[in-house]
Formats: C-alpha cells, sequence, structure tokens
C-alpha cells in the first residue's frame, strides 16, 4: 500500500488534480475581495478583525500552493498549506450545516447573493474530505526527488538521517 | 532549492509571498476591501425611536422621492443630525416597524438584489438597482431610475435580510448622490414577506 501511494504516477495524478482544483478555486476570488470577504461573513465562525484579511490572503493561498503542488514544487510546504486550508474549509461548512447556517459557499468564488442550500453543503463537505485525504497522501508518501530510486519517503529519510548524527 | 527547506519553512515561505501578493491586490483591486470592518456595528439597527414616534405623530411626513412638488423637509433631516465628514446624510439602519410606516407614507423602495431576484418577489412597488450590478461599473453616477427625483424623498433600500449587506452598501451610494432621506432595512425581503406585508412579482 506505501508503495503504491508513494508511486510516481499515484503521487503526479494527485498533485495535479488537486493542484489544479486549488488554482481554479482561487481564480474567481482573487479578484473580488468584496464578495469573497461577505461569504467569510457568512459563516459566522472568525471574529470581525479577522474577515476581511482573511479575505484577503486565502485566495492567493490557493493559488499560490495550488500552483506549486501541480508542478511539483515545495510539495511538502505546499501540501501542509493545502491541508490547513481544507481543514479550515470542513470547520466552515460542517459548523455553517450543523447551524442551518444560510452562507454563500464561496467555494468556487462568491457571488454575494447566491446561497448555498444545504444539499449542496453536504456535497461540499465530501468534496473537501476527499481532497483533504489526497493531500494527506501527497503530504506523507511524496519521496523526495533526490532518491528517486531509493524506496523511502521523506519521513523515513529524514528518520535514519536524525539517528546517524 | 525544497531539498534545503523543511516543510514548514517552505509552508511559511508560501504564506508570505500569499500575504504579500494578497495586499498588493487588494490595494490595486476595484473590488477591494479595507483591512478591518466592524461587521457587528455594520449590521446593528439605529436607535430610531424617536424618529418613529415623530412620523407617528404627524400626517404630513410622507415625502416620495417621485414628488418633486414637496420642498420641505422630512422632519428627523431638518438639522441634519446625521451629517457625515463627507458631507452627505448617512443613511439610517431601520428595523421593519419603521420600514413598515415608511412604507406606508409612500416611501420609495429600493430592492439591492439581483433582478433575477427582483423578479420572483420584491416589495409592493419596489425599483431594482443591482448593488452587485450598480455599484462596481458607475456607482458616482446618478442611475437613471433616480433621475429627476426629489432628493428630500424618503428612500428605502433592502436585500435579502440575514447576513445580506448589499442594501447597506447601496443605500451609501445613493446617499453619496445627495438624498437626504434614505434608509436600509435591515430585515430585507425575508422578513418582509414572513410578516404578509404587501409584495408582488
Amino acid at each position: 500500500m506505501k508503495d503504491f501511494l508513494s508511486s510516481r504516477y499515484v503521487q503526479v495524478v494527485l498533485q495535479i488534480i488537486i493542484g489544479a482544483v486549488f488554482v481554479y478555486a482561487s481564480y474567481n476570488k482573487l479578484f473580488d475581495q468584496t464578495a469573497f470577504a461577505k461569504s467569510v461573513y457568512g459563516y459566522k465562525l472568525l471574529p470581525d478583525f479577522l474577515i476581511n484579511i482573511t479575505a484577503i490572503i486565502v485566495p492567493p493561498l490557493e493559488f499560490i500552493a495550488g500552483l506549486f503542488l501541480m508542478f511539483g514544487l515545495f510539495r511538502k510546504g505546499s501540501s501542509v498549506v493545502i491541508i490547513a486550508l481544507l481543514s479550515v474549509f470542513l470547520i466552515g461548512l460542517v459548523q455553517a450545516y450543523a447551524r442551518g447556517l444560510d452562507i454563500d459557499c464561496g467555494c468556487f468564488g462568491s457571488n454575494g447573493a447566491d446561497k448555498t442550500t444545504s444539499a449542496d453543503l453536504l456535497i461540499r463537505i465530501f468534496e473537501d474530505i476527499l481532497l483533504l485525504l489526497g493531500a494527506i497522501i501527497i503530504f506523507k508518501f511524496s519521496r523526495s526527488k533526490y532518491y528517486k530510486n531509493v524506496n523511502y519517503t521523506d519521513a523515513e529519510i529524514l528518520a535514519s538521517q536524525n539517528k546517524e548524527t | 532549492m525544497s531539498k534545503h527547506l523543511s516543510g514548514g519553512k517552505q509552508a511559511l515561505l508560501i504564506f508570505i509571498m500569499a500575504l504579500a501578493a494578497g495586499l498588493t491586490m487588494n490595494a490595486v483591486s476595484s473590488k477591494g476591501i479595507p483591512l478591518f470592518t466592524n461587521y457587528t456595528e455594520k449590521m446593528k439597527a439605529d436607535n430610531t425611536d424617536s424618529l418613529k414616534n415623530a412620523i407617528q405623530n404627524t400626517n404630513d411626513f410622507k415625502n416620495n422621492p417621485y414628488d418633486t412638488t414637496q420642498k420641505d423637509k422630512p422632519l428627523s433631516y431638518n438639522n441634519n443630525p446625521n451629517l457625515t465628514k463627507e458631507g452627505f446624510i448617512k443613511p439610517q439602519k431601520i428595523k421593519l416597524d419603521l420600514a413598515k410606516l415608511l412604507f406606508e407614507r409612500n416611501a420609495l423602495m429600493i430592492d439591492a438584489r439581483k433582478p433575477e431576484e427582483f423578479a420572483k418577489g420584491r416589495v409592493k412597488g419596489a425599483i431594482n438597482i443591482s448593488y452587485e450590478d450598480y455599484h462596481f461599473k458607475d456607482k458616482d453616477k446618478l442611475p437613471d431610475r433616480l433621475k429627476g427625483l426629489n432628493k428630500d424623498g424618503i428612500i428605502i433600500a433592502y436585500c435579502n435580510g440575514g447576513d445580506c449587506d448589499m442594501s447597506i452598501d447601496l443605500a451609501y451610494d445613493i446617499a453619496k448622490l445627495g438624498f437626504n432621506a434614505v434608509n436600509i432595512y435591515l430585515g430585507g425581503f425575508k422578513e418582509w414577506e414572513a410578516a404578509g406585508l404587501p409584495v408582488e412579482k
């Protein structure tokens, strides 16, 4: 199983899919901070002073991390960022669903007025979990390209290096 | 490059890049936002008790923006208690009771939602100035629908209620164009409809 998950093909396919989803998701939000701030506000999760700054930083964060992941750059770092983002989104979605909040998802861009139904929310939660699993697989099982021919994950290499020193 | 940076440092670098990019894009974007907004304050109704009492005690308070013969300013705006530094009169955020009262006194209702939502149902007699379509395109121009109107006439902007703040932002746009009696009905169409007040399709 570990060999399969850390195989180049699985890794590259996951990187491209997840990276592309993030780049696509960020695209509409990058240029419309106003609408995305309204979506963030709708989740009723953050204190006022964090809402606008979140709306300003999350879209470029999605874009940069997604782009890096697509091209296999900074795979550890970009997958960590994506895991963190997906975890926060998951908390937001689940609590909105549980509280029955009338939100505009803001997942793939915001359009201010359109509301996300609770059935849509469940789909979004499901998508979020799938993406999260994929990102965790990249984080845990991606092999460093400097050890291409060795069957170790970065974590194992790091552990062995630590042992030596 | 990634050989020398741990995952945490890579993530930090990505975060810093995103912060720089985000702040830059927000500064140049036509839809940029301030770094901080006090949303709690923004969505809170103003205290309009004295205004409500004053209106209830007179029958003269019925300025309609379409009525260009009426030159007297509405009661509460006589000494411009809400005059802002920028020189416009701050819109008042009102609740259902006052919105209903002003509606009965011929206030002009402006629906800030999108045309599709407006078409599905609106406050009776409301006109549609979609915030999304208007604000980002020509907010410094008087919308055609407001041309030639009495600027002291009472206007009530509304949207869906709840978290919807398009009516607030639209009301400020309109007030900045020189309308002196702009109100924002926070409860919005949902509350209005649920209260059984006049609607149309």
